[in-house]
């Protein structure tokens, strides 16, 4: 086996959801994240709230009809760390498969 | 923030993978533009060009300006989310910048021969064009979203 690093902010389950939905994305709605995802509001905030601390997640607020909406997309070093990730599980997918 | 890759094996690398590709597609298909909305910014950005047909455009060319900004920020609020503005490469970022000094060039060079050779229907025949264009151009948009969120050609 070969060793490297991958990521745990962004690898857990959710989190590597988040970012892959948001990678074609400029902007993506709290709502939207969270129906796709088909997870509670509460584990959702959760998952934003790690990876706005890792600075790879930001956020912007705005009212539609009255109705406060937020915002959320990828910052230029979540898609750095996002795409590294990708290369990472890539690498280790292909390695080890030419191993066996 | 880092984590070993020997806790990872080959099978949990491929799931992974594959979870991101399934949700990479379920955001193309989130960001695809609607048909009415290339039509609609076609539609204003034309008439911004065909008003200078007029003798005194300039109380009426602010209407289309104001129209397209509500127009693209309700489209944007009511999707939910909507895709990067050059996705892919540089090249599609300088091929709009290059299609963005053809349209000013055609546009000032109508207002010119307008006013010059005072010949009205230039800035028609110009905005139709660029509306066309406009419109073309938002429907190759529209598709190639379709095909990277795995919905293959356009309904």
């Amino acid at each position: 086996m070969t060793k490297a690093s991958l990521n745990a902010v962004i690898h857990a389950p959710n989190r590597l959801q988040i970012c892959a939905f948001l990678t074609p994305l400029q902007e993506a709605e709290f709502q939207v994240l969270r129906d796709e995802l088909g997870v509670s509001d509460s584990v959702l905030s959760k998952h934003l709230k790690q990876l706005e601390e890792a600075g790879y997640v930001s956020f912007r607020k705005g009212a539609v009809n009255g109705r406060q909406r937020m915002w959320a997309s990828l910052t230029k070093s979540g898609r750095q760390a996002f795409s590294g990730h990708v290369e990472e599980l890539t690498r280790i997918a292909g390695v080890l498969d030419s191993e066996r | 923030m880092m984590r070993d890759t020997e806790d990872v094996n080959r099978g949990e690398a491929q799931e992974s993978l594959d979870s991101i590709k399934n949700m990479e597609r379920a955001g193309w298909r989130r960001a695809v533009p609607h048909r009415w909305f290339g039509l609609g910014v076609a539609v204003l950005i034309a008439s911004l060009f065909a008003l200078y047909a007029l003798e005194d455009p300039y109380p009426y060319i602010v209407f289309p300006i104001i129209g397209l900004a509500i127009f693209i920020t309700a489209a944007r609020e009511k999707s939910g989310a909507y895709g990067r503005d050059f996705p892919g490469t540089k090249a599609n970022a300088w091929v709009v910048a290059l299609v963005a000094v053809i349209l000013l060039i055609v546009f000032f060079g109508s207002i010119v021969i307008r006013r010059t050779y005072d010949v009205a229907w230039v800035p028609l025949v110009v905005g139709s064009l660029v509306g066309l264009f406009v419109f073309l151009a938002s429907e190759h948009e529209r598709r190639a979203y379709l095909t990277m969120s795995g919905q293959g050609r356009a309904k």
